[in-house]
């Protein structure tokens, strides 16, 4: 299995849902050659999603002060987006970094570790998802097959430079097979 | 027996302020006051918000308890599902054949697993073995670690096909399950369950082989029992000081209260004011005679003379009951037919109903009161920890003054290992105090 894809968020709290509803609408399309996971489980269960694959992709929610839509792409563990999402996801306080931890003290292979994170407008319960995410959500899985192919390990990406891609037009420029434009700089 | 507590009359005014019971299920923390060594004040300070979810049942269709109640819990949420379940069919007048009661039980073996293997291998062993957390215990015991990893993820994968999901499973409902597991499905889970079996059997022998403090106060201990059956899901409520009631009487016996450091309440024995212990020690002491037999093999041959009140005792109670837990569901999923049908059909009718069921951390006690078109006018729910606040207070009050010229970090250290033997909700996680020492 090349790669799992891990849709996170709050699917009831508006732009909160991006990353279950990328996830979503790959699994309603079909032929995907990922694996695609809905949400992870939380405490230490979140060791089963990092085994037995090559990498793995986290789809999320992000709120960092880009204009909403902006798609960010970051490798894991980061200093530059703390995931704050994946940090919660256990009631115990045990997420993504615990169980890196874990892993590598148990001397576990780790795979290589990716956020694909959309920029939110809005995360508030009931509410529906902004129009800026919308799109966002749109080209993610329109491009999707070309943005695999950027993330293989022979694809472009070092999976050590933090990306950040304006909205609408980062994943056109994947599709034509040339390296995005890194507008964010991070 | 208590411990002597005699401190030097030179040792200075002392307060011990733990701001956060960091990786805790909720929000909480420690204020301990002492002066010429004698200890003044202890306040195990909960400062969670109030989440009211006795108020929002209200006005709910009685079907919709069980999911929202095993909302309250990510750790042992079919406890919440039992004790709405069983009270609301007490209401209804609803009895569950054979097949959905061992069902039930086998739901509750699942959770037990599940929540036993996290807190023996990943939450309280790093206490006995001198590590900060789980993770640094790791590097030296992987294979501790490993085989708690592999016990709890059995127990999740046997609630995941029980419930729907391993976290606040869905299948439960008044009357029994939306829908029942095929025989074929379950019993791709024996080996699975042998396997725990043994490996519960080592983890008993693992802990009896730890160092425990010399500690025993005079405990009240108060669980469910059954006269056939190790208690899960019914049926009466004994205690060790006599206490023998029906949990339609539970609230004649024992009082919830508030308290102006808490915002959990804190519960008491109505007619002596006194604290009570519940959980898996209370419920080992009370009931081991009715353990599965090489659980009870296990428990009668581990070296410790039960009854134990030494609360460190119970990572033991713990060990003894996942290997029952592990032989139970053994027992059931071996002999398991799917029944004819997966609930019963009954008649809504205005109505009220108790009952108190054992999550892995104690008696849950849960009464309605429904109206004639099924919607919930009254709930209330008492959970185990609300239960052993005081008794933590009383133990640390027992405890401290033994260990109050100590460094700091050492006091902080012993009195979160107190308290983790108490209660996976309040001591789930490991080292968790943020300590802060004013001395004047």
């Amino acid at each position: 299995m090349p790669m799992r894809v891990v849709g996170c968020g709050n699917a009831w709290a508006g732009d909160d849902s991006a990353g279950l509803e990328i996830v979503r609408r790959l699994e309603e399309r079909g032929g995907c050659p990922c694996e695609l996971l809905e949400r992870p489980q939380a405490g230490v269960e979140l060791m089963e999603v990092l085994r037995g694959v090559e990498t793995v992709l986290f789809l999320d929610a992000v709120s960092s002060g880009a204009p909403a839509g902006t798609l960010h792409l970051v490798p894991l563990p980061s200093a530059v987006i703390v995931p704050r999402t994946l940090g919660a996801i256990s009631s115990h306080g045990w997420g993504l970094a615990e169980t890196l931890r874990l892993m590598a003290a148990l001397r576990h292979r780790i795979p290589r570790l990716g956020l694909l994170g959309v920029e939110i407008e809005a995360a508030l319960p009931g509410t529906p998802r902004s129009a800026p995410v919308e799109s966002a959500i749109q080209v993610v899985v329109e491009r999707f097959a070309a943005f695999e192919e950027f993330l293989a390990p022979e694809g472009q990406w070092d999976w050590v430079t933090p990306r950040r891609f304006a909205p609408g037009e980062a994943l056109c420029s994947l599709a034509k097979g040339e390296a995005p434009t890194d507008k964010g700089g991070f | 027996m208590s411990q002597t507590n005699t401190q030097p009359a030179s040792l200075p005014l002392r307060t011990v302020k733990v701001d956060y019971l960091t990786r805790v299920e909720g929000e909480g923390g420690l204020y301990v006051r002492a002066e010429g060594g004698q200890l003044r004040e202890v306040k195990l300070n909960i400062f969670e918000p109030p989440r009211f979810f006795e108020a929002f049942l209200r006005g709910r269709h009685f079907q919709e308890v069980p999911d929202i109640t095993a909302r309250i819990c990510g750790i042992c949420p079919v406890a919440y599902q039992m004790s709405s379940v069983h009270a609301l069919e007490a209401a209804l007048g609803v009895k569950p054949g054979p097949e959905i009661r061992l069902l039930r039980r086998l739901l509750y073996c699942a959770e037990w697993i599940e929540s036993h293997a996290l807190h023996i291998y990943l939450l309280q062993a790093p206490d006995f073995l001198g590590y900060d957390s789980a993770i640094a215990m790791a590097a030296d015991h992987p294979r501790v670690v490993e085989q708690g990893l592999r016990l709890k993820k059995i127990g999740n994968n046997l609630l995941e096909l029980l419930g729907g999901r391993a976290t606040h499973p869905v299948s439960v409902c008044v009357g029994g399950f939306y829908k029942v597991p095929r025989r074929k499905d379950l019993l791709k889970l024996r080996s699975d369950l042998e396997w725990g079996l043994q490996a519960s059997l080592e983890t008993v022998r693992f802990v009896t082989g730890l160092k425990f403090p010399n500690f025993a106060p005079d405990y009240e201990f108060v669980s469910v029992s059954h006269p056939d059956e190790y208690p899960m899901n019914e049926r009466r409520i004994v205690s060790s000081g006599g206490v023998d009631v029906e949990p339609a009487e539970y609230e004649r016996v024992f009082v919830e209260e508030h308290v102006e450091h808490s915002t959990a309440l804190h519960s008491r024995k109505v007619e002596t004011g006194t604290s009570y212990f519940v959980g898996r020690l209370a419920r080992l002491n009370l009931n081991r005679e009715k353990l599965m037999p090489r659980a009870r093999e296990a428990a009668e041959t581990c070296g410790i003379a039960w009854p134990s009140r030494n609360p460190f005792h119970g990572i033991v109670a713990r060990a003894v009951e996942m290997t029952h837990a592990y032989e139970e569901a053994l027992a059931i999923v071996e002999a398991y037919q799917e029944p004819a049908r997966s609930r019963e059909e009954f008649k809504v009718h205005a109505g009220e109903g108790s009952a108190a069921t054992e999550a892995p951390r104690g008696v849950l006690y849960h009464r309605y009161q429904i109206n004639d078109r099924g919607l919930v006018e009254f709930a209330k729910i008492v959970p185990p920890t609300s239960q052993n606040y005081r008794r933590m207070e009383d133990d640390l009050r027992l405890y401290l003054p033994g260990i109050l010229d100590r460094p700091e970090p050492q006091i902080a250290r012993a009195c979160e290992d107190l308290i983790r033997n108490y209660d996976p909700c309040i001591s789930c996680s490991t080292h968790f105090l943020k300590l802060k020492l004013d001395r004047e």
